[in-house]
């Protein structure tokens, strides 16, 4: 019995000792390492949610600028239509005035 | 409310064409030497009211006049809206070249049945020259976008789904250019009744026949 007891302590405390030994020294490390991970990852999010952001803002820019492009007209060409259009049909009335006289 | 180029199919936009030129034909033929210039300056109306912008919501509409330009132009109308389409299509890339003889009976059309329906409902009086210059600006935008969404069907699109999108859409257009038409129509009777006499649709000598 006696015999059995010495086993027991001479076996289990030193594998008790190096149980605690990991768990104190490699415990720690493991999870310093996945919270260095986990802040690495948010960190990566957060520049990509950034990036994404300011994308989003310069394409809304652009889209906007399109849009009031497109409301603004060349005065050039609004003239230009009207100098068509009264060009066209004062050469229809000379050619038909001619015809008359 | 322009149809852009490579929308519609080849054998619609020929017909189109074909269609437009044979009304483009009448409708010249329609005008008298007198009423030249005041064709002018409807083409050049027709053509700058494009650029008249309404907001809404995220996007914005323009206006069209189709029903104005029919009521006062009449049979001529058709002949000022094809070369008012032409120009702007040419200078401010609204709608394509090739989808012309579409845009042209999409808007045209509607002018004439505008034009018609003003000769015959205007009266004397200048309450009635008002409600039907109303009646006609707002027909006319309501009839194009109608026309929109016929000719859009050939192209796939559900007509009613198309229908009631572009008549919502144009939905402030249609007021505004029914108020617009009905200050024009109401400022003319008083300041230059004449303007608004049209040519007949019909020549008088074939009604005689």
């Amino acid at each position: 019995m006696k015999n059995l007891t010495e086993f027991r302590l001479t076996r289990t405390l030193p594998l008790t000792g190096i149980c605690l030994l990991l768990t104190f020294s490699i415990g720690p490390t493991f999870a310093a390492t996945n919270q260095d991970r986990c802040t690495e990852t948010i960190t990566r999010l957060t520049n990509e949610n950034k990036k994404l952001s300011h994308d989003i803002f310069r394409a809304e820019a652009k889209a906007k600028a399109l849009r009031e492009a497109e409301d603004k007209f060349d005065p050039v060409a609004i003239v230009g239509g009207i100098g068509w259009i009264v060009g066209i049909f004062g050469g229809v009335a000379w050619l038909k005035s001619r015809k008359k006289g | 409310m322009h149809i852009s180029d490579g929308v519609l199919p080849t054998s619609l936009i020929l017909g189109c064409y074909a269609g437009s030129m044979v009304l483009a034909g009448w409708s010249a033929r329609r005008i008298s030497n007198d009423e030249l210039p005041k064709v002018a300056v409807l083409t050049a109306s027709f053509f700058i009211a494009s650029l008249v912008h309404v907001p809404l919501g995220p996007t914005s509409v323009h206006l069209l006049i189709p029903g104005l330009v029919g009521a006062l132009l009449g049979p001529a109308a058709f002949l000022a809206i094809a070369l008012g389409l032409l120009l702007q299509s040419l200078l401010f890339q609204f709608g394509g070249l090739t989808a012309l003889g579409a845009n042209a009976l999409m808007m045209g059309i509607p002018a004439l049945c505008c034009g018609f329906f003003f000769r015959h409902l205007r009266g004397t009086t200048r309450q009635r020259h008002i409600l039907a210059g109303a009646l006609a600006g707002g027909l006319g935008t309501v009839g194009s976008a109608l026309l929109l969404a016929l000719l859009l069907v050939s192209a796939g699109d559900d007509f009613l789904g198309v229908a009631k999108l572009a008549l919502v859409a144009h939905l402030p257009v249609i007021l505004i250019e029914a108020t617009v038409s009905a200050f024009v129509v109401s400022f003319l009777y008083t300041v230059k009744p004449e303007l608004l006499r049209q040519q007949p649709f019909i020549p008088p000598q074939k009604l005689n026949v």
